[in-house]
């Protein structure tokens, strides 16, 4: 069955957010299942083969450090944000501002309803 | 460890982590699998914790690797995103393409009005064959996946050509590279120093006592050329690390681009410039073996010919612009 317009463009839009989700969760040090876990609790479940890939790539471009953790039951690997990946999420975030406000402002304009501005702690 | 002495959930793993490793880069692969058999595992712990169940059995396995999804479609999210023409060339290459498909209809016409093939080296073109529309087709669809593919061979295996071959670069507005002319005039200095001094010092040696010269008797003549050519770009080159780019030193070198087109015209029209002795027991291989080596040395020599072309007009464009 085809998928829906609805239904596509909100992958997109979450596959979109995604890599900025996790430069914010990744400002602690934690795991891959962990954050998979966290990931599905914010309302943005995802996939080992969609968020790993995602990992690594951020890896590549120096925006997150991994390292192995043997010391327990099993061996996991642990994700981090760099000082490079905390500037990229700051930066991402301001252009997030922007483009929610472009779209506010449009459908202002077009008196189109759109849920309240919901409330957003700035990152430190 | 053998799959007899391994309970059911280790070879359901064992399985399951194998056909995922066997789809994965090479490069990175093991870190991945590693990466994936841990969270399989703790996703498998989870279920069973959600179902109070002491550990994660056979069938809690086979529910998390459910959930993970087949080994084949993850690896295939870890596979490189490569293309063997670029989507952003995808209009060069059309162009390109269409542009040698073309000359190449030219050619196959002017063959059979001919009635002769065409050689240029290695390439031959060959007239149309006698059964009328379809020796037409035929010829026009053989040129077109001979064309196709050597143009795919261009723009993805040599990035540079791909640059060169872009029509948005057919403005020629590069400059010549001054701070590199110090290490060119030395390249141009060593390379006739090391054809001059090994020009009757090179030899093959086959069976018996006998030691055959490498480079023919037409080397030798044409040498003085090679070197007078070597010698101008020295001079070219030192043009520019004294006065830089100017209309004068551009004008120069484009001069010194006409010379080389010429001389590498006129070393395709002589006689081989090496040869490669045959042993007498392989003595029916030596035509078609120096045979190919001098269609080798013709294509290798058009293409200096041709980038001697390219960097004559180059030149010109440079020296009008600066």
């Amino acid at each position: 069955m085809a998928e829906s317009f609805q239904a596509r463009t909100e992958t997109e839009l979450r596959r979109g957010v995604l890599q900025v989700v996790v430069l914010a969760l990744l400002r602690r040090r934690t795991y891959g299942y962990d954050l998979l876990r966290v990931l599905a609790e914010r309302g943005l479940a995802t996939e080992e083969g969609t968020l790993y890939p995602v990992l690594r790539r951020l890896e590549s471009e120096k925006l997150l450090v991994s390292s192995w953790d043997t010391s327990g039951s099993r061996p996991r690997k642990y994700y981090e944000s760099t000082d490079e990946g905390r500037a990229a999420l700051a930066s991402l975030l301001t252009a997030w501002d922007r483009v929610d406000r472009s779209l506010r402002g449009a459908c202002a304009e077009s008196d189109a309803e759109l849920p309240p501005d919901p409330d957003r702690t700035t990152p430190q | 460890m053998p799959n007899s002495h391994r309970t059911p959930t280790e070879r359901l793993l064992s399985d399951y982590l194998g056909r995922l490793r066997s789809q994965l880069p090479v490069q990175g692969g093991d870190d991945i699998r590693r990466e994936l058999e841990s969270s399989l595992l703790d996703r498998a712990e989870g279920i069973a914790a959600e179902r109070g169940a002491p550990r994660a059995d056979a069938a809690i396995l086979r529910e998390a690797m459910h959930e993970v999804g087949e080994p084949e479609d993850v690896a295939s999210s870890y596979a490189p995103r490569g293309h063997v023409v670029a989507p952003e060339h995808y209009r060069a290459f059309l162009v390109w393409t269409t542009m040698a498909f073309a000359v190449h209809l030219v050619l196959v016409g002017v063959a059979t009005a001919a009635d002769r093939a065409i050689h240029a080296g290695p390439f031959a073109v060959s007239p149309v064959g006698p059964h009328g529309f379809l020796s037409v087709a035929a010829a026009a669809i053989h040129a077109l996946l001979l064309d196709v593919g050597l143009m795919v061979v261009v723009f993805a295996a040599a990035p540079w050509v791909r640059r060169f071959a872009s029509p948005a670069r057919l403005s020629f507005g590069v400059d010549a590279a001054p701070r590199s002319a110090g290490a060119r005039a030395v390249l141009s200095i060593l390379i006739g120093c090391i054809l001059a001094f090994f020009r009757d010092r090179l030899f093959v040696v086959m069976d018996g006592p006998d030691a055959h010269p490498l480079f023919t008797p037409w080397f030798s003549a044409v040498l003085p050329l090679i070197l007078s050519l070597l010698a101008f770009a020295v001079i070219v080159d030192a043009l520019y690390l004294m006065l830089g780019e100017t209309k004068a030193t551009l004008a120069i070198d484009a001069l010194h681009g006409l010379a080389t087109l010429a001389v590498m015209v006129h070393l395709t029209r002589g006689e081989p410039l090496f040869q490669v002795p045959v042993a007498e027991a392989f003595d029916s291989f030596r035509a078609p073996i120096n045979g190919f080596l001098d269609d080798l040395g013709t294509l290798v020599l058009l293409a200096l010919a041709g980038v001697a072309a390219v960097k004559t007009v180059r030149r010109l464009v440079r020296a009008a612009q600066v």
